[in-house]
């Protein structure tokens, strides 16, 4: 304990006093005003670390939701062109079967040829449908190629009729994915190989070699080969429908996934909160304390330095 | 018996003694608010007496001598404790400098810059055909690379910064040396014969010792006469009367140190403001520089490695390496590339226009053996591909036909440089440069955003290398850390340093701030005490006065007997 209080030790401890309470009203003002515990890392170091691998964490999450946004997107317009796809298979099945049941002329097999033909151009075209300018069925061959065959599925044609598909020789196989969480990939494209399977030998699975067959039995009333055209179709509409039931599950997947993605935000953002968050009612409370002892220190200082013995003499 | 004349000189004396008390008392009561001033005090003692019988007589009172009032120890110690709180506040300084550079956690600093980049990877993974994704990759790659580099800079002028603030306080100390050699000159005049004591020069001498302080690690020793020696650290820079002058002199590296001016020597110094800015410059900054350097040549080397086994929306028609060699013949082990060649292959698959491969030919390497020209050679045997080497030494290859395009991944078997060439040369890279400060993307791909390397196949739509390059996220590359984390953990280390650094300087404002209570309470001037000294003193004056008077009565009373 000092015994000898001079002037210069009050008007310093004053100050002193004075200047600590600015500064952690300063502290406080700014806490509430910019809504942040922490300024700069010194503030809170770990919390500073933590807070920056959170903020990390939620772009990545916001991320992911973006490309899951993007995938569920390319396959549900996967899903409604294969829906399509099986539609004009179920056309094309029924024109077989009353061909095949009913008793029918050859000029009306020929009216049904034609009828065939033309639901074969629209299949031609869905299978070779764009999305924001690339092709859904072709792989990872996206774009048209300057090669040959540039489209997934090319017409050959004979005579003035369609004869034969031929797919992109680059490959209509690749796979395309998606990464919806740390090191987790989905593919989102279909094969066009899986969907239609032209492999051109003319195999019962080919949808497009099924459809110019049937064609070409309408034309020559072939009731027996036509019989077998519906056999190959009933088929082929399970493997698209099958393909159609694959899309929709990983749709379901992926729309299972961003409801945990946005759950997992909700709790990392709470937690990012309560880092860097000011709590402004405890910071209001600790504003008016602070205040307080501002006036307080201030009161006093103008009191007892105001004191002295030369007001007396 | 004495003279009644010589009694006169009593009330004399005690007039002069209160006289002076009371000079004193206003010389307290001037520099009350003086923050250096150490109160004086005059010091009385009787007068030298008379024999006599009865005796001896006393003959008054005298001043011994005016004395300031102040514990050396005390001093001592404020010496001390403003050297560690002047290395603490100026460390504190070039940390909050430092952390502002930094500018984390926050929404432009380089760790939320890292983050974009990566997104806008994802997003051309998502649309690896599209223009704009590739853009958007491209300016945020671009961004990254100059978020590095602009903190680097801003380390540098920082250090740049220390530097003159170096120089600044080497003039400070000189000039104060200056002072105290002067001062020293003219106490030692002053107190010659130990008649008078030189209070205020002395006053003016601790104060400029004390700024002394702030700066460095301070000895002061008093010769027998007078004189204050001054040594900051190992070298003397006040020798009795003369000022020994401190040199700033710049190293080849353009860093500042301070070397004697009479030997020439560098001046060791342990403490202080100065010692805060040598260590800063020469250990903290350099260890966030070297942190930094780490992080981006990870993140070149790493993201390269991927970059080089992909292939973009677009083949080459010719490349031409970013980097070059010191010579097109030596080895390439010893060719000079910031990164090195092993042993090991790289493939270049030829095509047409129409992406029919021609030819696949796999290069095989021997950094040992192999010179730039062998391999310039083993390219130019590619039928339909030419190589050539520049005056600066750096390999291009092109197709012989305009329309032919190249890859450097095998197209049969996805095989990837295993020779680390492509990176080394820079060929089919991402990044180019190899530390913070020259991190930026490949000039062909600021070029022609198709060559971002988004596939492992010619086919458009391969997003597989994009992923790969994603991947790189969750990888601990980087000092066996993840980029983010590494960069996260820096800051966090930063953080932590300047925090105790902070407390620390808090602490020791204490303990100095108590000190100086000591101080004050010792030698400060306390306006309630002079004003009792003044009612005292006028009290003594008035005294001696009415002693004369009544001395003057009585002589009056002698001379009315005449």
């Amino acid at each position: 304990m000092l015994d000898r209080i001079t002037n210069p030790m009050l008007v310093n401890r004053n100050l002193q006093y004075i200047n600590d309470n600015t500064t952690k009203l300063q502290k406080i003002q700014e806490q509430i005003a910019s809504g942040k515990l922490i300024r700069i890392a010194s503030d809170d170091p770990i919390g500073t670390t933590k807070s920056m691998y959170l903020q990390a964490e939620l772009k990545k999450i916001a991320q992911y939701d973006k490309n899951l946004d993007d995938g569920i997107g390319y396959m549900q317009q996967t899903s409604s062109i294969l829906s399509q796809v099986e539609n004009i298979l179920l056309e094309v099945k029924d024109i077989a079967e009353s061909s095949s049941t009913e008793i029918t002329t050859s000029a009306e097999n020929k009216a049904l040829s034609f009828q065939v033909n033309q639901l074969l151009e629209e299949l031609i075209q869905f299978s070779n449908t764009k999305f924001e300018g690339k092709f859904i069925f072709g792989g990872t061959e996206t774009l048209s190629g300057a090669k040959a065959n540039p489209l997934p599925f090319n017409i050959q044609v004979s005579g003035s009729k369609i004869a034969s598909i031929i797919s992109n020789p680059a490959g209509i196989t690749g796979v395309m994915n998606r990464i919806v969480g740390d090191g987790k990939t989905i593919s989102v494209n279909l094969s066009g190989k899986d969907v239609f399977q032209p492999d051109g030998s003319g195999l019962p699975t080919d949808i497009f070699n099924t459809l110019i067959k049937l064609r070409e039995n309408l034309d020559a009333n072939d009731t027996a080969s036509i019989r077998l055209r519906v056999g190959e179709l009933d088929k082929q509409l399970t493997q698209v429908t099958s393909q159609n039931t694959l899309v929709g599950a990983k749709v379901n997947r992926m729309e299972l996934i961003q409801d945990q993605l946005s759950e997992l935000k909700l709790v990392q953002k709470e937690h990012l909160s309560s880092i860097e968050d000011t709590d402004v009612a405890e910071a209001i409370l600790n504003l008016s304390t602070q205040q307080i002892a501002f006036q307080a220190s201030l009161q006093t200082s103008a009191k007892i330095l105001q004191q002295s013995l030369l007001n007396y003499i | 018996m004495s003279s009644i004349f010589a009694i006169f000189d009593i009330g004399v004396r005690a007039m002069y003694a209160q006289q002076t008390a009371l000079q004193i008392t206003g010389q307290n009561i001037s520099n009350a608010n003086n923050e250096n001033y150490v109160r004086q005090r005059a010091e009385l003692k009787e007068a030298t007496p008379f024999n006599a019988v009865p005796g001896q007589l006393g003959s008054g009172v005298s001043i011994e001598q005016i004395i300031r009032i102040k514990d050396d120890f005390t001093d001592y110690q404020l010496q001390k404790e403003n050297q560690n709180l002047g290395y603490l506040d100026e460390k504190n300084n070039i940390l909050e400098q430092l952390e502002n550079i930094f500018s984390e956690p926050s929404d432009n600093g380089l760790n939320s810059v890292i983050s974009g980049f990566y997104d806008s990877l994802h997003d051309l993974s998502n649309y690896p055909e599209n223009f704009s994704s590739r853009v958007m990759v491209r300016e945020q790659g671009l961004t990254l690379c100059d978020s590095f580099n602009n903190t680097i800079d801003k380390i540098n002028e920082l250090k740049s910064n220390i530097n003159e603030n170096i120089v600044f306080k080497v003039d400070e100390i000189n000039a104060i040396t200056a002072d105290i050699a002067d001062l020293n000159n003219q106490i030692s005049r002053a107190e010659v014969g130990g008649i008078q004591n030189a209070n205020d020069l002395r006053n003016q001498r601790d104060a400029l010792v004390r700024k002394l302080c702030e700066m460095g690690d301070i000895f002061v020793q008093e010769g027998d006469d007078n004189l204050l020696y001054v040594q900051l650290g190992d070298t003397i820079i006040v020798s009795g009367v003369h000022q020994i002058e401190l040199k700033a002199q710049t190293d080849p590296e353009n860093n500042v140190g301070i070397v004697s001016g009479d030997s020439n020597k560098n001046v060791k110094i342990s403490n202080g403001s100065l010692k805060a800015l040598f260590d800063t410059r020469d250990d903290v900054l350099d260890k966030y520089i070297d942190d930094l350097n780490t992080l981006a040549r990870s993140i070149i080397t790493e993201l390269n490695d991927v970059h080089t086994g992909g292939i973009g929306l677009t083949m080459y028609q010719s490349a031409t390496a970013e980097n070059g060699a010191i010579s097109s013949t030596v080895p390439l082990a010893n060719a000079g590339y910031d990164f090195p060649v092993n042993g090991g292959s790289f493939t270049i698959s030829l095509y047409d226009s129409a992406r029919n491969l021609k030819s696949e030919t796999k290069i095989t390497i021997n950094p040992f053996s192999d010179t730039l020209n062998d391999i310039a050679a083993k390219i130019n045997a590619i039928s339909g591909l030419n190589a050539t080497i520049s005056s600066d030494n750096k390999l291009s290859i092109a197709t012989s036909n305009p329309t032919d395009q190249f890859s450097f991944l095998g197209d049969s078997d996805g095989a990837k440089d295993t020779s680390n060439f492509l990176q080394a040369a820079g060929l089919n890279t991402f990044f180019k440069g190899k530390d913070a400060s020259s991190i930026t993307l490949a000039d062909y791909i600021i070029n022609d955003v198709n060559k971002i390397a988004t596939g492992k196949s010619t086919a458009p739509g391969d997003n597989s290398n994009i992923i790969e390059m994603i991947g790189t996220r969750d990888i601990a590359f980087v000092d066996g850390a993840k980029p983010e984390d590494f960069f996260s953990s820096m800051i966090g280390d930063l953080g932590v340093e300047r925090q105790v650094t902070i407390k620390r300087s808090e602490t020791q404002q204490l303990i100095l701030s108590s000190l100086e209570d000591r101080f004050q309470s010792q030698s400060g001037v306390s306006f309630d005490e002079e004003a009792i000294n003044l009612i005292k003193y006028q009290r003594g004056y008035q005294a001696a006065a009415k002693f004369i008077q009544v001395m003057d009565g009585l002589i009056n009373s002698l001379i009315q007997l005449m």
